[in-house]
């Protein structure tokens, strides 16, 4: 019986009130580090726990202990200072980093989160990265001058954190490049920054992008040397899908089909259609499916009906062609990652 | 010779202070706050921000754009015709706007901007008599029809009849705020970046649009923004065709706009967008002089019709570092305003600092002689 059409999520979950609370105490100083993060293992715990009975197959650690996803990385890392407010949209701010010195990673930053995490399940916990081009591109450079520079300064601080990642036991690093989609012609150094990262990794590398002009990044995406690509498609209808018929698209897709900035619950009827859509064009052994990104902007009950949306319409479409659920193997870079040729998902 | 913004401040506090608009605006959500009293507290930073504005050295100022949301739905959201949709990325930014989608043709039934500009305007009054100086002019900046249709879901009104209808609606807008007095109303029109050299349609229609938002407005000044971007693929002579007494240029993610710039007629001002809106890194006060220096030397503009502004809005920035990039490009308009321009142009000559920068081909032309300059113009 053949596999596939994983279920699984972009990465972030919304944090439940009283860590939202916690995390305002602790910025004013009214509470600890360690209460802090008392209330972030236990929300971490949940969300896990929440996947693990729904059945996704491929969880997340939520991210409960990141504020901005760019931000969290540059504090960690030497070479950055942490910025004054800068507003996001509507009543969102987040404060942005700013390059002043040589970008340098003096310790794991995310290994510990990841090994609690999957420490939890006995199903894998993807890594979870942010991509050196987008923290780049979302921070203030007071320090390189040259945004390549930059940018593979940082990509070769994250080949660090990646390679302990998988060195721990991680099958499935995805680095989140949502800012790859705003320039187009800045693709090659998209892919340049992600060979430094994915280079010698022994895992299943995903970038997923978000929020762009796919029809003109397309199929140059596919030279970004991973082996799964992790698309929105559901805020855009789909259109994507149909270039994959004059040029195949040669990876392993994460296939977004439920819209995180909609307060709307998909039906499982109009998911599962999607799915089909793409079964069209990709066979199921090669998609994996999600929402169109993380869903930490949605309520806890809203992100959670969604996450029983995609399973349960995976579910459905797996029903229908006999497809077992059997969950990926032995994931790991697959022959064509830094060429875009096709290749196995080695799932 | 002066400085402006090019429209919008951030909304954030300076270090140390409170987040009252954050703080007000959780508050309304959750219905603990009514419109009213939301308002009073946008109200108050509008006249923070001109008042740093003015403390600055700024001549020219705005009300920061504090109130609105983003600048697309703030103005479609005052027509009738619209919808609001999902988040979109703002050009290149990490900041995002909600995407307007036309339900129906367009149209204006009343000011979007006017009570805004009046608030703005008696606050910069206010402001000055407070310090004892004249008071200084306040300018209405405002999406113009192109950017707005381009960058909204047309629907089922279609992409061009969308862009067209907008521009009889902004029309309308641009009349109420000349008739209240605005004396610079500056449209915005960014989406000229994305038009190609080759594509003739997109360069019709978007000079179309703007010829109509314009009409019967001789008297009024009104000014072009383009930032984000160049717009060299729509062309100087559809630009300049047009009757915008003054041109905002940013000349940080569009130095080729400086083609444009040169080819500027002599009785248009050019507004330069020389600092940096979107990095901290301070600007240097010798390149935005130079970039005055330049804008003056071509057609004989001189001087009196230049000015300095950031290169784009300066929201992408924290309140301290923008507070700071104004302070300096106030500072570099004053020294080209009281400095013997043929010693500025000493001063800064590149080649004193950089033997080999003219064979670089980054020498700018020594700038014109004041005498040349006809006569001041308000921009």
């Amino acid at each position: 019986m053949s596999n596939g059409l994983w279920t699984t999520s972009v990465g972030s979950f919304p944090k439940p009130p009283e860590l939202l609370r916690a995390r305002a105490d602790h910025a004013a100083g009214r509470i600890g580090d360690e209460e802090l993060h008392a209330l972030e293992r236990r929300a971490t715990e949940d969300w896990i726990r929440f996947q693990e009975e729904l059945g996704v197959d491929i969880l997340v650690d939520g991210e409960m202990y990141r504020g901005d996803m760019a931000t969290y990385f540059a504090e960690e890392l030497t070479g950055f200072e942490i910025g004054g407010l800068v507003r996001s949209y509507g009543n969102r701010y987040y404060r942005k980093p700013i390059a002043v010195g040589d970008v340098r990673r003096t310790h794991p930053i995310t290994l510990e989160a990841w090994q609690f995490a999957q420490s939890l399940t006995g199903r894998p916990v993807k890594g979870m990265l942010t991509g050196p081009y987008t923290i780049a591109d979302w921070s203030f450079d007071e320090h390189y001058g040259s945004r390549r520079e930059f940018v593979l300064s940082l990509a070769r601080a994250l080949h660090e954190e990646a390679m302990d990642l998988a060195a721990a036991g991680a099958r499935f690093i995805q680095v989140d490049e949502p800012a790859a989609s705003a320039r187009m012609d800045e693709l090659p150094l998209v892919a340049e920054a992600m060979e430094i990262v994915t280079d010698g990794l022994n895992a299943h590398a995903i970038t997923h992008i978000c929020y762009g002009d796919f029809m003109h990044a397309y199929p140059a995406m596919l030279d970004i040397p991973v082996d799964q690509v992790d698309l929105e498609m559901a805020n855009s209808g789909y259109d994507l899908l149909a270039r994959f018929r004059d040029v195949p698209f040669t990876k392993a897709i994460g296939l977004g089909v439920v819209d995180v900035h909609s307060h709307r619950i998909e039906s499982v009827q109009e998911v599962a259609d999607g799915i089909r859509r793409a079964l069209e064009v990709l066979p199921p052994e090669r998609i994996f499916v999600d929402p169109d990104c993380g869903l930490k902007t949605r309520t806890v009950e809203e992100a959670k009906a969604k996450m029983r949306v995609v399973v349960e319409a995976a579910r459905s479409v797996r029903r229908e062609l006999g497809i077992g659920d059997a969950l990926p193997e032995a994931a790991g870079p697959t022959p064509g990652r830094s060429t875009g040729a096709p290749g196995p998902t080695g799932a | 010779m002066f400085a402006t913004l090019v429209g919008a401040y951030p909304r954030t506090p300076l270090p140390g202070q409170a987040f009252q608009l954050r703080a007000a605006h959780a508050r309304l959500e959750r219905g603990e706050m009514d419109q009213a009293a939301y308002r009073e507290v946008q109200d108050e930073l509008a006249r923070e921000v001109m008042a740093e504005q003015l403390d600055a050295g700024l001549e020219l100022l705005t009300d920061g754009q504090v109130r609105w949301e983003d600048p697309q739905t703030a103005i479609a959201g005052g027509l009738r015709g619209f919808e609001t949709t999902g988040l979109l990325r703002y050009f290149d930014t990490n900041t995002y706007y909600r995407q307007p989608r036309a339900v129906e043709t367009p149209r204006w039934e009343s000011p979007v901007t006017v009570d805004d500009w009046t608030f703005a305007h008696e606050t910069a009054a206010s402001l000055a008599e407070q310090r004892g100086v004249a008071a200084l002019p306040v300018k209405q900046c405002l999406v113009g029809p192109y950017t707005l249709g381009r960058l909204s879901d047309p629907g089922q009104v279609g992409h061009e009849r969308l862009v067209l209808a907008l521009a009889e609606a902004l029309n309308e807008e641009l009349h109420a705020l000349h008739a209240a007095g605005t004396p610079v109303i500056q449209l915005d029109e960014n989406a000229l970046t994305l038009i190609r050299a080759d594509d003739d349609a997109e360069r019709r229609l978007a000079a179309d649009a703007l010829r109509r938002v314009v009409q019967g407005l001789d008297d009024a000044h009104l000014c072009l923004a383009v930032t984000m971007g160049d717009a060299v693929g729509v062309g100087a002579a559809a630009l300049f065709d047009l009757p915008f007494r003054s041109y905002l240029f940013d000349l940080v993610a569009g130095p080729d706009n400086w083609e444009l710039v040169a080819q500027a007629p002599h009785e248009r001002s050019i507004v330069c967008g020389a600092a940096d809106a979107r990095n901290t890194r301070p600007d240097t006060e010798q390149a935005m002089i130079r970039a005055a220096l330049y804008a003056a030397s071509t057609s004989a503009r001189g001087l009196d019709r230049v000015a300095l502004s950031p290169s784009t809005g300066l929201e992408y920035l924290p309140r301290d570092r923008a507070k700071a990039k104004v302070e300096a490009l106030a500072r570099a308009a004053r020294v080209v305003a009281t400095t013997d321009p043929d010693e500025l142009a000493r001063a800064t000559d590149p080649r004193a600092d950089r033997g080999s920068a003219a064979a670089e081909g980054s020498h700018a032309p020594r700038p014109q002689r004041p005498d040349t300059v006809a006569h001041r113009s308000s921009t």
